[in-house]
Order: structure tokens, then C-alpha cells, then sequence
């Protein structure tokens, strides 16, 4: 990793001396440039930063409150169609006279909140696995992998409907399945990374020298996998979003009270036959945020250059 | 299609590995089918299936011990075990029938989707992915990364609604959704069968496209391929014979993968498209929570995942000589 030089104190040093060190880039800057360079990772980031922004202000940049029921305006259309629509509603409004556009704007705030969540807790548990596993070995490795390894063979929303219905649905309920599903691509790369430097000459060293496991855990193993983890977490990031979508169509997600892009969509697929425009705008939302974060979890695998089976 | 092997080359470690990975599945199976008789008969209570949730007591005690639930777990574990292993998986609670037949019979409709499906995406995806690499930054290289970034973002079941919205309600083309009625002439159930055999088909079309590109653009900078160019063969005949050949070895290996993750997606397609299959019956069951056919099905697909598996492993190892060398 590159650090930066101490800087230099005018004066002191011999004047060419001071014009050949310059200042090297951090890490960061590199890696802003080269995603700046990448004319697809840039409007994948340009999308992400929008959902943020859009979730996190959505009650100022929504034009309705999303429960808002207007009875005397209920499935307006589009209003660039030459149906019956109102200007104040752009995307129309759905069977109970809710405005399609602002139940799409709080539906980002759920739908962050999930991923988020969901990314954070399959992580933290799949990297205490990880390096419990590749640490201690023997019986506890070989248990926890070939639980891992039985995850991994199955469909995981076959695994994320079950629990779901066997649960009942609920925000908490939804982030543990997909925590439930995706644990397992954390420990993998965390453990491979852990046996991997359990055996490097100067881990054994540090260990003679008295590194405690915690030292090593974060100086030599962590900082080796951080790369693996965000690749892991983008596309994470992506399937939360994509379970959020099927179970709440599936009338298995998120309680239908909150609006959210599945519930949107489960909606849309009880009264669909004309009204098309229910459904076509949060399955858009939904393309669209899955695609940045693919996209942006492409970029990182390029750039990092890391193989992930 | 690929080079005869010479009997050398099936090694006793090749034996070995396949031998290694057979026993590893088998392992898979039981453990799945573990997971099957917990969630069954510990979690989900079977009695309270059959006689309703607000049945007296005595009542609920005497079916619980005329159906044998009274017994301790391991016994009613080992009596589960031992059913299966005689192709028996239980009763369903709803249809109060054996689920095997019902299971088997969903099947078969499943695959009328299913293997049209993996067709028709290995049909599109070795010229689309050949093509786009070896026209690399092309106009038709451009679209189709797109179009696969796209195929893999969308969600299957809100294509299949906007299909429906577009090629049934408004055009009114195709039918909305069912298996055409038993006795229909040929057209009628193709055009049953043609809105979810494609979007079944679309992403794993999606991702062996990219899959297939990437092979071959790995395959065209290895030296053998310089060669070939070298020694005046045609740009055709090197790509045709020698790029593409190389680069199907590790897509086949993914195709056998992908199979079972259209297994997963029918699931969500036949239930937007009410399509009798299995993927509908274990979403219903899910749902009424007849927890015998869930447990049967999450077997049953815990086996083909096993077997797909298997098959992708024995397949790499006979396509690519090399793997006996590990």
C-alpha cells in the first residue's frame, strides 16, 4: 500500500532533492482515477450516489406522501400519454389513487436499508467464520465448510422462500435470509485467505516475535482479502435487492404496508391488464439498481484484478 | 467434436477424483435430506396439519399417536430415511397423497419448460459469445455485453408480467399464462410454451454469453492459437476449429450449473405463469405450508443439484486432459 512521505519543510532540504520527491497518490485517488477512466463504472457510481441521495431525501424530492390516497384520481396514466393524467402525478397513480412516483422514491429507503443491512450482517458473520474456520482447522473447519458447501447447492431463493414462510415476513426476517444465503461466499474467501498466510514465512515470524492472532489477524490477513470482500459485497448488495424484489412479489418480503419496489410490483400483478404502468416503473427501479451494482462489482473485480470462483 | 482420448489419459486419479466427488454428493444428498426431516417433522407439526390448529387436545394426542408422532425423533428419523431410500417421501397434507407420484408427474412438466429453455440459451449464446469476442469493441460486441449486463439485472418475474401485459393483454398474441389442455394440436401448446420457455432462457442466456465470450477471448492469446495463424489456416478454421473448441471446455462444465439454476427459476416462472410444474407446486406448497412436499421437493432438488454437479465434474475432467495432471 502506498503511504505518504513525510512532508517536507521548506528550507530544510537541498532544493533539488525537494523537487524529486513527489508526492505519490494514495490508494483512493488511484482508484477514483481509474474509475473515472471507465465510462461504465462511472454511470454505475452516478447511479449509486443517486439512490442515495434519492432515498435519503425523499421527503423533499417526493411530490406526495407515499400512503396518500387521492380517491377522485385514482389510475391516472403517464402524463406523456394520451390517457386521462394529472401533471402533478408524472408516473400516474396506482388502483387507491397513490402517487406511482413517490412510492418509488421511499421505496429506495427500504430497499438501501436492506441491502445495507444485509451486506453488513452476512459479512460480519461469514468473516468470523472465515477466520474461526482457517485458524482453529480440524473438526469446526470441516463442519462449518460442508455446511457452507450445502448452501451453496442449493437454489438460494428456494432456501429464501422456505425460511421466509416458515418466519413470516418483516424487514428482520428478510435481511437474515439473505444473511442466511450469503455468509457462506464471505467465509470461503476468508478462510482460503487465512490458511493461505497461516503458512507464509512472515506470519510465522511475526507469531515467533509474539504478534498476538488479533495483530495478524489485522495486518497480514484482513488487509489481503479486502479486495475479495468488496466484489463480494457489491454483488451482495445486488441479490438483496433482487430477494427484496421476488419475495415481496411473492407476497413473502416486507410487510405490503410499507412501500418497497417488490410490494410495488406485487401489487401491480393482482389488478394488471391495462394498467401497465404499475408494474413497468418499479421492476425498473429495480433493473437499474441491480445493474449499477453488478456493474460496479464488475469494475472492482477488474480493477483489483482478483479471481473469485 | 472433441479429440478421441487416448485410454492412458483415464488415470486411476481421474478414477479417483470422480469416485471422491460421487461419495462428496452422496454426503450433499444426505445431509439435504436431513435438513428435509427437521424442517418436516421438528419444526413444521404435522398433526396440526391434519386435524386444524384450534382441535382439542385429545384429539390432536390421539392422531398424534395413530399417525406415530409420538414416538421418539430418532425413531420417526430412521423411519423417514428408510422410506425414502424405498422411494417413499410421505404424504402430502393438502392432497392427503403420497408426494413422490405427485412430485414425479410436476416433473416432467417442469422439464417441457426447462430443457427448451437451456436449448434455446446454448442455441443463442456459443455464436453471440464467439462472435462478440472475436469482433472485440464492436458495434455487435457492445450490444450483446449489454444486453447480457441487462438479461442478469432484470427480474424474471416482472419480464414475464410485462410480457404478459404486452404479448396477451394488449396484442393478444399468445395466451396469458397455464399449460395448454391435454389433447391440444401442436400450435396451441407451443404458444403456450413460448413466453416462459424464453425468459426461462434469459439468464442463464445472460451469463453464459459472458461466460462464452471471456473463454474465448482467454483461448484466442495462447500460443497454440499463433500457431495456427501462423501455419496460414484461415481466420475461420482458427476460431471454428481451434479457439472455440478450446474455449466450450469450461462452458460446458458452467452449462451443467446452469441447468440447476433453471431449475431455481421456474420456480418463479411458473408460478407467474401458472404453469403446472414443480417450481409452482413447491412455491404453493410454501405457501399453504404442506411442508412434507416442500421437504420431498428441497430432496429431490438437492439430488439433481448433486447429480449436475457430478456431471459437470466428470465432464471437465474428460474435456480437459490437463486435470488428471492436479
Amino acid at each position: 500500500m502506498l503511504t505518504q512521505l513525510p512532508q517536507a519543510e521548506p528550507g530544510t532540504y537541498d532544493d533539488d532533492l525537494h523537487q524529486i520527491a513527489v508526492k505519490p497518490r494514495g490508494t483512493f485517488y488511484v482508484a477514483y482515477k481509474s474509475l473515472l477512466a471507465s465510462r461504465v463504472a462511472t454511470l454505475a457510481a452516478l447511479l449509486v450516489v443517486t439512490l442515495v441521495i434519492v432515498a435519503v431525501f425523499a421527503p423533499l424530492i417526493a411530490p406526495h406522501p407515499p400512503g396518500q390516497m387521492h380517491l377522485t384520481d385514482r389510475m391516472l396514466w403517464p402524463v406523456w400519454t394520451e390517457q386521462r393524467s394529472n401533471p402533478t402525478f408524472p408516473l400516474g397513480t396506482d388502483s387507491l389513487g397513490r402517487d406511482i412516483l413517490s412510492r418509488l422514491i421511499y421505496a429506495s429507503q427500504m430497499t438501501l436499508v436492506v441491502a445495507v443491512s444485509s451486506v453488513i450482517l452476512s459479512g460480519v458473520i461469514g468473516v468470523l467464520l472465515g477466520l474461526l474456520t482457517g485458524y482453529l482447522g480440524g473438526f469446526v473447519d470441516i463442519l462449518v465448510m460442508r455446511l457452507a458447501d450445502l448452501q451453496l447447492a442449493f437454489p438460494s431463493l428456494l432456501i429464501g422462500l422456505i425460511v421466509m414462510s416458515l418466519l413470516g415476513s418483516g424487514v428482520k426476517e428478510l435481511i437474515f435470509v439473505v444473511a442466511l444465503t450469503q455468509w457462506a461466499m464471505f467465509a470461503r474467501i476468508v478462510r482460503a485467505e487465512v490458511i493461505k498466510v497461516r503458512g507464509m514465512e512472515y506470519v510465522q515470524a511475526a507469531s515467533v516475535l509474539g504478534a498476538s492472532h488479533l495483530r495478524i489477524i489485522f495486518t497480514h490477513v484482513l488487509p489481503n482479502v479486502v479486495a475479495s470482500l468488496l466484489i463480494v459485497a457489491s454483488f451482495t448488495l445486488a441479490l438483496a435487492i433482487f430477494y427484496e424484489a421476488a419475495l415481496g412479489f411473492f407476497g413473502l418480503g416486507i410487510p405490503p404496508a410499507i412501500p418497497t419496489w417488490g410490494n410495488m410490483l406485487a401489487e401491480a400483478r393482482n389488478v394488471l391488464l391495462r394498467n401497465w404502468w404499475f408494474a413497468f416503473f418499479p421492476g425498473m427501479a429495480i433493473t437499474v439498481t441491480i445493474l449499477a451494482f453488478n456493474m460496479l462489482g464488475d469494475w472492482f473485480r477488474d480493477y483489483l484484478d482478483v479471481k473469485i470462483e | 467434436m472433441f479429440p478421441a482420448l487416448a485410454p492412458a489419459h483415464y488415470t486411476e486419479a481421474k478414477m479417483a477424483y470422480i469416485v471422491q466427488r460421487l461419495l462428496y454428493g452422496l454426503v450433499v444428498i444426505f445431509f439435504a435430506l436431513t435438513l428435509a426431516f427437521l424442517l418436516a417433522y421438528v419444526i413444521g407439526d404435522p398433526v396440526l396439519m391434519y386435524v386444524g390448529a384450534d382441535a382439542p387436545a385429545e384429539v390432536v394426542a390421539e392422531y398424534r399417536r395413530q399417525l406415530g408422532f409420538d414416538r421418539p425423533v430418532y425413531v420417526q428419523y430412521l423411519e423417514f430415511m428408510g422410506g425414502v431410500l424405498q422411494g417413499d417421501l410421505g404424504q402430502s397434507y393438502r392432497q392427503r397423497a403420497p408426494v413422490m407420484p405427485i412430485l414425479l408427474e410436476r416433473l416432467g412438466y417442469s422439464a417441457e419448460l426447462a430443457i427448451p429453455a437451456i436449448i434455446l440459451a446454448v442455441v443463442v449464446s456459443v455464436p453471440v459469445g464467439v462472435l462478440s469476442a472475436v469482433r472485440r469493441n464492436s458495434l455487435a460486441d457492445y450490444l450483446a455485453r449489454t444486453g447480457a449486463l441487462v438479461g442478469q439485472a432484470a427480474p424474471s418475474f416482472w419480464i414475464g408480467l410485462m410480457a404478459i401485459f404486452f404479448f396477451a393483454s394488449h396484442l393478444g398474441w399468445l395466451p396469458s399464462s397455464g399449460r395448454a389442455p391435454p389433447g391440444s394440436d401442436l400450435l396451441t401448446r407451443l404458444s403456450h410454451m413460448v413466453m416462459p420457455v424464453v425468459i426461462l432462457a434469459l439468464m442463464p442466456l445472460a451469463y453464459l454469453t459472458r461466460i462464452m465470450r471471456s473463454s474465448v477471448l482467454e483461448v484466442i492469446s495462447e500460443d497454440y492459437i499463433r500457431t495456427a495463424r501462423a501455419k496460414g489456416l484461415s481466420e475461420r478454421r482458427v476460431v471454428i476449429v481451434h479457439a472455440v473448441r478450446n474455449a466450450l471446455i469450461p462452458y460446458v462444465t458452467l452449462l451443467a450449473l446452469q441447468f440447476g439454476w433453471i431449475l431455481a427459476g421456474s420456480m418463479v416462472i411458473e408460478s407467474v405463469f401458472a404453469w403446472p410444474g414443480m417450481g409452482r407446486l413447491l412455491m404453493d406448497s410454501i405457501r399453504l405450508l404442506d411442508i412434507p412436499v416442500i421437504a420431498a421437493g428441497l430432496s429431490m432438488v438437492a439430488v439433481i443439484f448433486v447429480l449436475l454437479n457430478l456431471l459437470a465434474d466428470i465432464l471437465y475432467t474428460v474435456l480437459d486432459p490437463r486435470v488428471s495432471n492436479k
